[in-house]
């Protein structure tokens, strides 16, 4: 999808900044390299940016920049950059119950309780390999229980899908020993009352990408 | 704590070195660094080759001829000899009396040249402040003040030498852009900025300016228009 490119002239006369503002970004990597299109025109080469793109960034820049230092933009853009970045899932794999044990992703009991609360099935898609995997790593680090394991299976299986594209963090509490999971964007801060206790912050991106690695 | 694990590099003579984290790095005499170096303060005198990137936390100073096949990241930066650079050069500040040669873009927020340079991509520094003693070449300038002069001769020898070689020096770029622009002795296709003043010896085909333009009767432009 070719989205509408705006010349940098053209930006500067929609913006009111002036094109030492505009290097001086550049140079604090408020902007990134790559977002600065050449295109040789008649005049020479001309740069261009995707317009709705380039004129978000730089209406936040021009709303932030008295209470931020450009440093502290930088850091906060860099990071929105790269949760723009999902890895993505590969919904074309799938593979079989044995293939899953054999390949070392999962143990043969993280399986059997999967199998056990889902129902049996023999072909794994890839949410579902990546649920199990969640479930593995929660179980192995020893920060989850079975039952708690099973109540995690069901929020992942039934949630999940909502956060289609988007980073999310899987999240787990207790209370009173009464545990809870939840499934929040990454990017959200969430505060408890003191008897809350976090038992463990998941980042479900970052599993994705071992999931990634270790079916590659 | 950081800064006391750190090791010195000392190169004296002919020999070769391996790169990784040092305190300071002092190379002397002829010398090869194999990796990539990071290090507080970087010294660099006679012929030296480094086969990665170059950081340095505070100083970098070149005396001599130095070649970089990677990135040189300073906080300061002072070019004396002879470097050559096959990435990208960033820094804080940059000085130049000797010659540079950047493969890639060059950033930093004061760019001063007393001598040569040549940089393959964009010239990126808040202030620019270029005189020019020898001819200077970049594809594209940006930032907020550039300011390029010619040195007026000072003694009647150096008056004499310039009478005699031809007049190359000059900067040659596409396309410069800023804020507050002064040119000497300057050859560029287009120009922009809101305030610009061509001073004498440049040739600029075309000057896009918002605010003011003044142009000297020894400077060739072949269009100027306010937008």
């Amino acid at each position: 999808m070719e989205q509408e490119l705006i010349s940098k002239k053209e930006l500067l006369e929609l913006t009111g900044i002036s094109y030492g503002q505009l290097y001086r970004w550049k140079r604090k990597k408020l902007i990134p390299e790559d977002w600065f299109i050449r295109k040789s025109t008649f005049t020479g080469q001309e740069t261009f940016f995707r317009k709705q793109q380039i004129l978000d960034r730089i209406n936040k820049i021009k709303e932030l920049k008295d209470d931020y230092s450009l440093d502290e933009l930088a850091d906060l853009f860099l990071s929105s950059n790269e949760s723009s970045a999902v890895p993505s899932p590969n919904p074309k794999i799938a593979l079989q119950k044995e293939e899953l044990i054999k390949r070392n992703i999962v143990s043969e009991m993280t399986l059997n309780l999967y199998l056990q609360q889902m129902g049996d099935r023999t072909v794994f898609p890839y949410q579902q390999i990546l649920c199990v995997y969640l479930l593995e790593t929660l179980l192995k680090t020893g920060e989850l229980s079975l039952d708690e394991g099973k109540m995690m299976l069901q929020t992942f299986e039934e949630h999940y899908k909502k956060f289609e594209g988007k980073k999310c963090d899987l999240i787990v509490t207790r209370k009173m020993g009464v545990s809870s999971i939840m499934l929040v964007s990454s990017s959200s801060e969430i505060h408890f009352d003191n008897g809350v206790k976090i038992v463990v912050r998941l980042d479900v991106a970052r599993c994705i990408e071992e999931l990634n690695l270790k079916l590659k | 704590m950081e800064q006391k694990r750190r090791r010195d590099l000392t190169i004296s003579g002919i020999m070769g070195g391996q790169g990784g984290t040092y305190h300071s790095v002092n190379l002397n005499g002829v010398g090869k660094v194999n990796g990539h170096l990071d290090c507080i303060h970087f010294h660099c005198h006679g012929r030296v080759k480094i086969q990665g990137d170059v950081k340095v936390e505070q100083m970098a100073e070149i005396h001599g001829d130095a070649r970089i096949a990677g990135n040189l990241e300073s906080g300061k930066l002072k070019v004396h000899g002879k470097t050559n650079v096959g990435g990208y050069v960033s820094g804080e500040e940059i000085e130049i009396h000797g010659f540079l040669k950047v493969n890639s873009h060059c950033e930093a927020e004061s760019f001063c040249a007393r001598g040569g340079f040549r940089i393959n991509g964009l010239l990126n520094a808040g202030t620019i402040d270029i005189q020019l003693y020898a001819p200077c070449e970049a594809k594209e300038i940006g930032g907020e003040t550039i300011r390029i002069q010619k040195p007026g001769a000072v003694s009647p020898f150096s008056k004499f030498i310039r009478s005699i070689l031809p007049r190359i020096d000059v900067l040659t770029v596409e396309t410069i852009e800023g804020d507050d622009i002064h040119l000497e002795y300057t050859r560029a296709k287009v120009v922009r900025g809101t305030n610009v003043t061509i001073g004498p010896g440049c040739i600029i085909d075309m000057v896009e300016y918002r605010q003011h333009f003044d142009q000297d009767k020894n400077a060739k432009v072949l269009e100027s228009k306010r937008v």
